[in-house]
């Protein structure tokens, strides 16, 4: 185990030292020069404009070869250092830090709720297959899979927000508006309500039809014939026998969502306003910011690698046919 | 596989009625061999969800191909006070009391008309949400002798000459401003007559008040040359047409744009001009020897006037076309067709007389029959520049639909190639292809796309933008097929008649071609079906956010862009709910016979 650890964490160094050259000279061919975006405003004579555009330049360091550039790069990267954002002009990780939170408290929601929903609904619907239940479901996770995740948040903001008037459309409470901590915390609640209802229902759909499909490849096996004719009853078949099993492709799913947990629900975010990753990924493209969006992408490709490897012992965990060598 | 059988298959066969085969044969026939397609054939259209899809999805195709060859786009089309028009049609439908009571009076809206019969009463039609169709009680009291249309209010005066109006006030112009109401009681109303949110009223002493939505054009300051001279004059957005005692034109608005341009000869006397008519962009005038003359933009082809045959009566303008009326009883028209408004009816009688503004006419005949004509409604709405959301979804449409179709293609070509290869070969270039697609795999999908998006300049054509969208929706999601055809071939490959074609001597590649190939292509065409609906949402949600086609190309990812405007999310639903709905039925069309088709080549899916 320890082994294959430390074997598979070797084999990600070059993924990932691929992933740096791409992303970086992906941000080198992005449009806009952004050192015009560290210019002040109030600059008065074209000598002034040329000293400050060298300054900012040396401070950016986009003299220097793109090679160069890329080594500074990785070396600042490995310090901690993510960069300079040219339109918050403050150090990207000052800048993501609050938006991270923003959104793995609303991620982990709502991928706590689907799955809480999607795995009983998913057994529920495999065991008692055709049955009402199951074809509610059914519908539900078709309709589900084919709705845009903007057209869900649109309609509920359109009725929660609008016409009953429960809740608010979107946005973020500002602490100093707010006269004490509880005050604050309940805003906070009810403005993520909504974000998060758009995310667990956009998710939700794909889970259950994947727990469902899952759990059906299993009680079609042999050795849950075999408990059924030994005489055991439905509910020990089920849930000690067939669920187990059915768990090793959920297992896949759970280490997928840890990777979204972190990535941003931009279309989501950016319904709702919601101060999170993916918001800032759009308004820092948006602003051709591209230090953040470098910053972003890399962090987002680290945390995915890192999922898979988590999938991988998680499905040695779960299985015990499946050997790590 | 017998209980599946619906109704309606049957049904369809018994309209075809065969020889009458006997029970024996029948079960012989079933028990024959038949090809696997023919077994995935028949188990697909046994699947009433399929049926259900494939109609859905063939009536959304024929929809979206079939009218946008029909209806032209123009992205740059656009008219303003058609702004934000709720779906609905009636716009010209004329009430029947009216038209049996004969009509006195009538003008045209920007989507609604207001018409006084010969009894005073009045009445309104068509669509309004500035309230011109609710009538106040104190105008449905009164005797109304004239009618007016602005583009959202109306106005009416009755026999005492008291001024009513009602409809959208944003302006104040629907009441006499105090510093004109003194001058317009004791000098008695002539004609009053509305514009884009402005009210005007000519005098019986030949002065021109005019107030409302006058701050950006200057409306409100007639000059002194021409007050108390005034005969006549026309309305429409930035400028006023008035016809002089004299015989002689003037504008008031702005100046120096085409309309303020009045050719010199209606100006300096030498013609004496008796009937004027004003359109958006273009002026039209009738002098006494019965010419027409015609000034302003070439847009629209206004200024090409029609052969007209017989004396002319009376001289109308819409918003972007003309329309005048013969003493012979015939009506010619030109100028902008987008909403049919210059395409009179072949078989009016002889016309008495012609109401024409905006986008619509109406023409009283000799036996008090009203014929309209022009824009009747817009089925699904107009947006925010008052553009035909109808026109922009079927045209985006098509846009959204063969960029998802062309992303697909590009996705199975790399995966399935990259797949076969890495399947077939395996060692290092396996190695190779494998890490490369959990390189791409790795990254979350939209936060990749959205950021390979803006990478594209915005100085790129359209085309090519759209090209190159297609590529990186297409590129990104090879990985997930790329790996599942790898593992189909790594197992088919196993297979004893690999080992029997190998042991023929048969080349690699026409093993890899002609035998493991056609065993993979199932789940090719199954993938293909459902990554067809998932690039479709990924497409209209890049379109969404502003990284996918770009304004004013439509498509429906970014028609429903707009709904981020809280007013257009909680009033102007048509303008979001109705493309995100066609997203909606596009995806689940063809996830429904994405499943059926999996069902359907899947042997053991009888069992799930």
């Amino acid at each position: 185990m320890f082994k294959y650890l430390i074997r598979r964490v070797l084999s990600l160094i070059p993924v990932i030292f691929i992933i740096s050259i791409m992303l970086f000279s992906m941000t080198k061919i992005m449009p806009g020069d952004p050192v015009l975006r560290m210019m002040p405003d109030n600059i008065r004579s074209p000598e002034q404009y040329e000293e400050l555009y060298a300054l900012n330049a040396e401070k950016l360091g986009v003299n220097d070869s793109i090679p160069e550039q890329y080594f500074k790069w990785v070396i600042s990267l490995s310090q901690g250092d993510l960069g300079y954002s040219t339109k918050y002009k403050k150090p990207v990780s000052s800048v993501i830090a609050e938006p991270l939170k923003n959104s793995m408290i609303v991620n982990f929601f709502s991928i706590t709720l689907s799955f809480l929903i999607a795995i009983p609904v998913g057994i529920r619907s495999a065991t008692k297959r055709g049955g009402l239940f199951d074809q509610f479901w059914q519908v539900f996770s078709l309709v589900g899979i084919s709705i845009p995740v903007f057209f869900i948040g649109l309609l509920l903001i359109f009725f929660f927000a609008f016409n009953l008037k429960w809740l608010p459309a979107g946005g973020m409470p500002v602490a100093a508006l707010t006269n004490s901590t509880s005050e604050y915390l309940m805003a906070w609640v009810k403005h993520a309500t909504l974000p998060i209802l758009t995310l667990t229902l956009g998710s939700l759909a794909g889970t259950i039809r994947y727990v469902r499909s899952a759990m059906i490849e299993v009680i079609n096996k042999d050795y849950i014939r075999t408990a059924r004719s030994k005489g055991l009853s439905s509910k020990v078949m089920i849930y000690t026998h067939a669920f187990k099993n059915a768990l090793i492709p959920v297992v896949t799913l759970v280490a997928g969502s840890i990777v979204g947990l972190f990535g941003g629900a931009s279309i989501t975010e950016q319904i709702f306003a919601w101060n999170g990753i993916g918001f800032v990924l759009i308004s820092a493209l948006n602003a051709r910011d591209y230090q953040i969006v470098l910053a972003m992408n890399m962090f987002y490709a680290l945390i995915a690698l890192l999922g898979n490897l988590i999938m991988d012992i998680g499905y040695a965990l779960v299985d015990p046919r499946v050997k790590l060598d | 596989m017998k209980k599946n059988k619906t109704g309606f298959i049957s049904s369809i066969k018994n309209l075809f009625p065969s020889k009458k085969k006997s029970d024996v044969v029948v079960n012989l026939e079933e028990e024959a061999i038949v090809s696997p397609s023919r077994v995935i054939f028949k188990n697909f259209i046994s699947n009433k969800f399929a049926l259900l899809g494939i109609l859905m999805l063939v009536s959304l195709f024929a929809a979206v191909f079939v009218f946008s060859a029909i209806i032209p786009l123009d992205i740059y089309h656009t008219d303003p006070v058609l702004k934000n028009i709720s779906p609905g049609f009636g716009y010209i439908g004329t009430p029947s009391e009216l038209e049996k009571n004969g009509v006195k009076d009538l003008d045209v809206g920007s989507s609604f008309s207001i018409g006084v019969d010969n009894n005073g009463k009045v009445y309104t039609w068509g669509k309004s949400s500035d309230g011109v169709l609710e009538i106040p009680q104190e105008v449905l009291d009164a005797n109304i002798v004239d009618v007016a249309a602005g583009d959202r209010h109306v106005m009416a005066v009755d026999d005492a000459g008291n001024f009513y109006a009602w409809g959208n006030s944003a302006f104040d112009q629907i009441e006499i401003p105090y510093q004109h109401k003194a001058a317009i009681d004791s000098e008695k109303i002539a004609k009053v007559d509305g514009g884009d949110q402005y009210t005007a009223i000519l005098t019986k002493e030949n002065n021109l008040y005019v107030w409302g939505s006058v701050l950006s054009n200057g409306l409100d300051s007639v000059s002194k040359d021409y007050q108390g001279k005034i005969v006549d004059f026309q309305t429409t957005s930035y400028n006023i047409l008035v016809l002089l005692e004299d015989g002689t034109l003037g504008t008031t608005g702005v100046r120096g744009n085409e309309l303020s341009r009045i050719p010199e000869n209606l100006t300096d006397g030498s013609t004496n001009v008796v009937q004027i008519a004003l359109s958006y962009r273009n002026g039209l005038a009738l002098d006494d020897q019965g010419n027409l003359h015609t000034w302003g933009s070439t847009e629209n082809n206004s200024l090409v006037i029609p052969n007209i045959e017989g004396d002319i009566k009376q001289l109308t303008a819409g918003r972007n076309h003309f329309a005048v009326l013969t003493e012979q009883g015939d009506v010619y028209s030109w100028g902008s067709n987008v909403y049919g408004e210059s395409s009179v009816p072949t078989n009016l009688g002889d016309v008495e007389s012609i109401y024409t503004n905006f986008f619509a006419s109406y023409v009283v005949g000799t036996d008090q029959q009203i014929t309209s004509w022009g824009l009747d409604g817009f089925v699904f709405g107009t947006d925010e520049l008052g553009r035909n959301l109808f026109i922009r979804l079927v045209h985006g449409g098509k846009l959204t639909l063969i960029v998802a179709a062309i992303a697909v293609l590009i996705t199975t070509l790399v995966g399935v190639s990259l797949g076969l290869i890495a399947g077939f070969y395996g060692g290092w270039i396996d190695n190779l292809i494998m890490r490369f697609a959990e390189i791409v795999s790795s990254f979350p999908f939209l936060p990749l796309a959205i950021t390979l998006s803006a990478l594209i300049s915005d100085s790129m054509s359209q085309n090519a933008r759209l090209l190159l969208i297609m590529c990186i929706l297409g590129f990104l999601s090879f990985p997930y097929l790329a790996r599942m055809v790898r593992g189909q071939i790594l197992t088919e490959r196993e297979k004893d008649f690999v080992l029997a074609a190998k042991s023929l001597g048969l080349k690699e590649k026409s093993i890899i071609i002609k035998h493991i190939f056609p065993n993979v292509i199932n789940i090719i065409i199954v993938s293909m079906t459902l990554q067809y609906a998932g690039t479709l949402l990924t497409e209209a949600g890049l379109s969404f956010l502003g990284f996918g086609v770009i304004p004013p190309s439509p498509s429906w990812g970014n028609m429903i862009s707009s709904a981020q405007d809280s007013e257009v999310l909680k009033v102007f639903w048509w303008r979001w709910m109705i493309p995100a709905a066609c997203v909606l039925i596009a995806a689940l069309s063809i996830n429904l016979i994405g499943d059926a088709l999996r069902e359907a080549m899947d042997p053991k899916s009888n069992e799930k």
